[in-house]
């Protein structure tokens, strides 16, 4: 479904994608793991389009993708509803009346029936993020990425999203997803790529989690799984 | 106070007075409409990545920023014609000299309000595959009227005031009228009371108005 080939990109003389091969499946959900700063969120930026990368091939046949990032941006001037409502009216040129019923569907699949009227600040980081969420979801996106979307969230409100999150891959939603939650990870990921210095470093199914092979991911994993 | 006033021979000019009013209703509604377009345009040039673009805008702005009004009025009143070469009313000249005026203080008031955007809710709108000229008038234009409207509401009730400078190059506006009753009269301090009556029926509501809405806004956004 998605097929990236010796992506590279670099700010100024920062390297921060060399020769990145990567691929996702349809029905998947692979987890990218990696330290801050290994060229995680920059690949995904790369992927949804907002970031142009310098050479290397992208090779994406849906044309539609959803990103939710770390932060919820949502559109502080707009209710819950018309945050949700704008870019299928604007860009599908879907009929108001449609739109409107599937917003309240996804309302009720991130929970939000109630918060319709709502604007952003008055939602909970939570409540944004599910938001966030159905903002993306309400275009029918073949490929959902999300980067970190539980980051900066308050800790009582993680469990809330991350349900909507395993929802998601049970309906088989494909899915990219940059977590530091290994657990979370673990439990809904079917494939698993360790990223480190701008590389793809290792790529596997749950094994990578048992028998990682390579040494820096060994690393990586002793230091999440035994803090301290 | 000794002096007599006397307001009564007002009645016989109101046509004029009423006249001047619309003159610089007229010229404040032009100004205002093209010198926020101008505004507009400049901020995204000067935001814009593009070095001339950005350079070609913050000269223009610096230029129009730093001139009395005056100094302008006069000199497109002399400029303009030479430079078509043919008659130039002088309306034409001060809706001219007067929106570029307010088209240099505005568009720094817009690269303001357009630089207070995170850039994460642009990017959000960039996602979903939302045009840059969508992204502006549904994302960007709206998020920035918080920043934006306070002093560009400022601004357009100043040029109201502004308005009156026309008057040097003959504009038919309000105080040029009042200077026209005045040379038949000779009765300055009523004349110029009433025009400043004038002016305050014509602002205040806009200036009250605007005070209002600050603080409904920020109440609705605390
Ligand atoms: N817009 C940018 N301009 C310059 N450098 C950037 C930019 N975005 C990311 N970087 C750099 O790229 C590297 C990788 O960042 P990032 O992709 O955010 O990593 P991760 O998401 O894995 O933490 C970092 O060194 C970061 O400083
Ligand atoms: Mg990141």
């Amino acid at each position: 479904m998605l097929e990236i080939k010796q992506l590279c990109k670099t700010f100024g003389n920062n390297t921060v994608l060399k020769n990145v091969n990567f691929a996702v499946e349809e029905g998947e959900v692979a987890v990218l793991l990696g330290p801050s700063g290994s060229g995680k969120t920059t690949l995904l930026r790369c992927i949804a389009g907002i970031e142009k990368h310098d050479s290397g091939n992208l090779i994406f046949k849906e044309r539609s993708i959803g990103l939710v990032f770390q932060e919820h941006y949502l559109w502080d001037h707009l209710r819950v509803l018309d945050n949700i409502m704008l870019a299928p009216q604007l860009v599908q040129k879907r009929e108001k009346s449609e739109v409107y019923r599937d917003t309240l569907d996804i309302l009720l699949k991130v929970r939000l029936q109630d918060k319709i009227n709502h604007y952003p600040h008055q939602l909970s980081s939570g409540q944004k993020q599910r938001v966030a969420l159905a903002r993306a979801l309400i275009m029918q996106p073949k490929l959902l990425l999300l980067d970190e979307i539980t980051s900066s969230l308050d800790p009582q409100m993680i469990g809330e999203v991350l349900a909507i999150v395993s929802n998601l891959a049970q309906e088989g939603m494909t899915m990219l997803i940059i977590t530091h939650n290994l657990s979370f990870a673990q439990k809904i990921g079917t494939s698993f790529a360790y990223m480190e210095g701008g590389m793809i470093i290792e790529r596997d199914g749950k094994e990578l989690f048992l028998h990682p092979r390579d040494e820096r991911t060994q690393r990586f994993l002793a230091e999440k799984i035994e803090p301290g | 106070m000794a002096y007599h006033w006397n307001f009564s021979f007002l009645f016989f000019h109101y046509k004029a007075l009423l006249y001047g009013c619309i003159v610089m209703l007229s010229l404040t509604f032009l100004v205002i409409l093209l010198g926020t377009a101008l505004g507009i345009i400049l901020a995204i040039m000067k935001i814009s990545p593009l070095r001339p673009l950005s350079l070609t805008s913050s000269v223009f702005i610096e230029i129009f920023r730093d001139l009395p009004v005056v100094v302008l009025l006069i000199w497109f009143f002399y400029f303009l014609p030479l430079y078509f070469n043919r008659m130039v009313s002088p309306f034409v000249v001060s809706v001219i000299a007067l929106s570029l005026y307010l088209g240099a203080f505005s568009a720094e008031i817009f690269r303001a309000g357009f630089v207070s955007i995170h850039k994460g809710q642009i990017e959000a709108a960039h996602v979903l595959k939302l045009s840059s000229v969508q992204t502006f008038w549904h994302i960007i234009v709206p998020l920035s009227l918080k920043v934006i409207l306070p002093p560009l509401a400022g601004r357009y009730i100043d040029t109201i005031k502004t308005t009156s400078l026309a008057s040097f190059i003959t504009v038919n506006e309000l105080f040029f009228q009042g200077q026209n009753i005045i040379s038949q009269t000779y009765r300055p301090l009523e004349v110029y009371t009433v025009i400043g009556v004038l002016y305050l029926i014509i602002i205040l509501p806009l200036s009250l108005l605007l005070q209002r809405w600050e603080h409904a806004r920020n109440k609705a956004t605390l």
